[in-house]
């Protein structure tokens, strides 16, 4: 009974402040850095990459201070170490040479632009809500729970000029 | 197909890979650690997570092997549903899935890191003589069912593939000594180097001795001859990963292995020594991934001493070239279309009449994966197989056969189609159906047996007339995950037709006339496979499979349907601090078996039916991990007496085993 009550009460809180709910962890991060290992061509050691937010909202920049504090301190298991830059979205007009941009939470007012980012600089795109990679906006998208998910806008991919290994492609969810 | 044509296909399947492309080798440890689960190629022959195949599998991680307290695969094996072991000594065990259990005719096809371990000449797969030590091994992938059009043909009842870890990604270094009753004494080391960014190797070397024990069928001639299983073997295995991210790979091994080893009742004492190279080349290129692998593997007995057959001598080739190209199309569907030529021969002495028996084989593959939803996919494969049987060298004077008589081909098609369906979060449902060929062996095609004279001095010929045999497969697999107590429930049920099978000159010992290979009724096998696990790594560990399975043969050698109907296994451990304690039960249901007896100058040889009795295994062991690197365990292998074979008693077996890794 009260470990219903302690789930209903999580639930009706993501309901309400949904942004929460949603903000990436670190299992996100660790699993979007991983995924950089299978790009065929993958950036160089200790190249940088976009912690890309909106900083307009709260969450939004909490959500990546949270990912720069976590790929900061180095995430295991990855053969790519890379140099975590926050970038505002508004600010990507002017951000050249980044290969890989982490998107955090409540960024939605920016999709277009990263967008644009990303073909414009050949970069993979990794963000933890699922539905920006579905709307084709970001490349690709990581969950944790309740089991691992990979799922990657082919679409996205290939404007960007962003190829993964083949073995990578059959074992992730292609749009 | 000549020698030379091999030569071109394997030159051909480098200069196939284009200069520009980029790839590496799946890499099992890294997806891995990303999906949080173990991947595989085994089970449709594309990379995927072995949530995600359609195909019903069983996988042995190393963490498994770890707390299994097991020496070898085929106990491993033995503690999974729908696997039946008997042992023909200390020394060798016979494997089978779902049903099948014949010796010098495995219908599983074995594989270590893709490189068939095969015995062509015998059709036997001879687990003593594998060149890897259980702490090399990564996973050890079982896939139930015909899967003919991956694998080729023999591929009809399983495959078992064992995958070891990379010498250029993971390190694996230790050294193990082991001392058991029986004066068991074995060690083994391995120690991986790396050879600079993007390359590795990796040297193991292991010398395994036991007394031999166990004989029932003693004669004075078998206990003459019998010889105390000895094992020694040393293998290397290679990689480098190049600038442009393709990846190489080598293997050289040799083994040397003497051994008892039963064919029903009668035995063979023989010394085994096995050498193989592999070569292997993989890269991304814009029309797809490309492998390519060719290997080489010489099986010689200097000296088999046959209770039947008396003494000879025999030595098998076996030399392979594949060449795959994988890729993708859109975002649903995955292809492979693949390759492959193989030249195999043997020479047997007077098993062969002097002369060399050979095939030659080529096939080609493509496999389909479309996915429809991230929830349901199913994946086809199709595989055409063509082989050109032949005899060369002299003939023995009463073989009823010309050596033009081997110059004859065996064609067929082989079929696998499943499908997935994950209903829902914690439901997946598993469908397929396969048509899988039998080959006979290269002995079945060709033998000439002089059966010494106590067992009746007649000579059996092996026939060159021999077909492959169609085997349909139909499987249902029900995936439950139990989240409330971190369990996986398994339920899978399957049927089984072989429409034909060689028969034996065994058959003679049971009144059924023959002296000459032939192709007689086949059989049906239906079973159900049970499974419910739980593992962890810390605090509790258990499961559990029972399964059921009935066999029914269309021909009667005299104690035909002979397989347990029941096999039950359970296991439970604790870890705690440095500390793991684990049991392991089997019970597995009575069968029957033959007894063959020689005759004597007045008297015929005979062959009569007897019970196997059903039987209990009890296997605990305890394991204090004394410092991060060294590690001593106890395991009672068996507490107490078995037989799972009409020849071979297997006594209680204890061992203490120290490693020390680093």
């Amino acid at each position: 009974m009260l470990r219903a009550c302690v789930l209903w009460t999580i639930l009706m809180a993501c309901v309400i402040f949904s942004d929460a709910c949603l903000a990436t962890t670190f299992k996100d991060v660790q699993i979007g850095l991983r995924v950089v290992d299978f790009l065929v061509n993958p950036p160089l050691q200790r190249s940088s990459v976009a912690v890309i937010f909106d900083s307009r909202s709260r969450d939004s920049r909490e959500d990546a201070e949270n990912i720069q504090t976590w790929l900061s301190s180095g995430v295991g298991g990855a053969k790519t170490s890379l140099s975590p830059v926050l970038v505002d979205i508004r600010d990507l007009d002017g951000t050249q040479g980044i290969r890989v941009g982490f998107v955090a939470t409540a960024t939605e007012s920016g999709y277009d632009a990263i967008l644009a980012f990303a073909r414009r600089n050949g970069a993979v795109i990794i963000s933890a809500e699922l539905s920006c990679v579905r709307i084709g906006k970001c490349t690709v998208g990581v969950a944790s729970a309740p089991r691992v998910e990979v799922i990657v806008n082919r679409e996205v991919a290939l404007d960007s000029g962003v190829n993964f290994t083949e073995a990578f492609r059959m074992m992730v969810t292609e749009y | 197909m000549k020698k030379q044509n091999l030569a071109i296909l394997g030159v051909l399947s480098v200069l196939s890979s284009p200069g520009d492309a980029s790839a590496q080798q799946l890499d099992y440890g890294r997806y891995e650690e990303l999906f949080g689960e173990p991947v595989t190629m085994s089970a449709t022959g594309k990379p995927e997570r072995v949530s995600d195949t359609a195909v019903i599998m069983d996988l042995i991680t190393a963490d498994d092997i770890k707390r299994s307290g097991a020496r070898d695969i085929p106990t491993l094996l033995r503690r999974l549903s729908g696997i039946d072991v008997i042992h023909a000594s200390p020394g060798t065990a016979e494997t089978a899935v779902q049903g099948y259990m014949q010796p010098l005719g495995s219908r599983v096809m074995v594989t270590l890191n893709g490189r068939q371990v095969y015995f062509d000449g015998f059709g036997e797969d001879f687990w003593s003589t594998l060149p890897v030590e259980l702490e090399e091994i990564r996973q050890i992938e079982v896939i139930k069912g015909a899967q003919s059009a991956l694998y080729g043909f023999n591929a009809v009842d399983g495959v078992i593939n064992i995958v070891t870890f990379d010498p250029v990604n993971d390190t694996v270094n230790m050294v193990r000594g082991r001392l058991g009753n029986h004066a068991r004494r074995e060690g083994a080391a391995t120690v991986t180097q790396s050879l600079g960014e993007g390359a590795g190797v990796r040297i193991t070397a292991a010398n395994d001795h036991v007394d031999d024990y166990g004989i029932l069928n003693k004669t004075a001639n078998n206990m003459a001859f019998a010889k105390d299983p000895n094992r020694r073997t040393v293998s290397v295995d290679a990689g480098l990963t190049l600038a442009d991210g393709s990846r190489i790979g080598a293997e050289a091994s040799h083994s040397d292995v003497s051994m008892r080893w039963i064919a029903m009742n009668p035995f063979f004492d023989t010394r085994i020594k096995t050498d193989s190279v592999k070569a292997s080349y993989t890269v991304d290129t814009s029309i797809g991934r490309i492998d390519s692998t060719g290997y080489f593997t010489s099986i010689d007995m200097p000296w088999v001493q046959s209770q039947t057959f008396g003494p000879f001598d025999t030595n098998d080739r076996i030399a392979v070239v594949q060449l795959s190209d994988l890729f993708k199309l859109g975002s649903r569907d995955s292809f492979r279309i693949g390759g492959e030529a193989r030249h195999s021969e043997m020479s047997a002495a007077s098993l062969t009449g002097g002369g060399t028996l050979s095939g030659d084989l080529v096939a080609g593959s493509m496999m389909w994966e479309h996915r429809f939803s991230p929830a349901v996919s199913t994946v086809n494969a199709v595989r055409y197989d063509h082989f050109q049987l032949g005899r060369t060298g002299p003939v023995p004077v009463t073989d009823p056969y010309s050596n033009s008589d081997f110059d004859r081909a065996i064609s067929g098609v082989s079929v696998n189609a499943a499908v997935i369906d994950k209903v829902s979060d914690v439901d997946s449902l598993r469908l397929s159906f396969a048509r899988g060929l039998k080959l006979p062996s290269l002995d079945s095609f060709g033998q000439v047996e002089k059966f010494q004279r106590n067992y009746g001095g007649f000579t059996y010929f092996g026939s060159p007339d021999l077909e492959a045999a169609a085997i349909y497969d139909y499987q249902l697999g029900w995936e439950r995950k139990l989240p409330a107590i971190d369990a996986t429930l398994e339920a899978d049920v399957f049927h089984e037709m072989t429409m034909k099978q060689v028969s034996s000159p065994y058959g003679l010992f049971t009144g059924v006339r023959s002296f000459t290979s032939d192709m007689s009724a086949g059989s049906v096998a239906n079973g159900l496979e049970l499974t419910l696990r739980h593992k962890a790594k810390e605090g509790w560990n258990w499961g559990g499979n029972y399964t059921f399975e009935r066999l029914h043969e269309h021909f009667d050698w005299g104690y035909r349907n002979a397989l347990p109907t029941n096999k039950l296994n359970a296991n439970i451990g604790y870890a705690f601090g440095n500390w793991e304690a684990d049991l392991y039960a089997t019970y597995i249901s009575q069968t029957k078996g033959i007894v063959i007896t020689p005759g004597t100058a007045t008297t015929r040889p005979s062959g009569t039916i007897v019970t196997v009795k059903d039987y209990t295994i009890l296997a605990p062991r305890i394991a204090w991990h004394a410092t991060e690197n060294l590690t001593v365990e106890a395991v009672a292998e068996n507490l107490w007496p078995y037989q799972d074979s009409t020849a071979q008693r297997m006594e209680t077996s204890y061992y203490l085993s120290v490693k020390v890794s680093y």
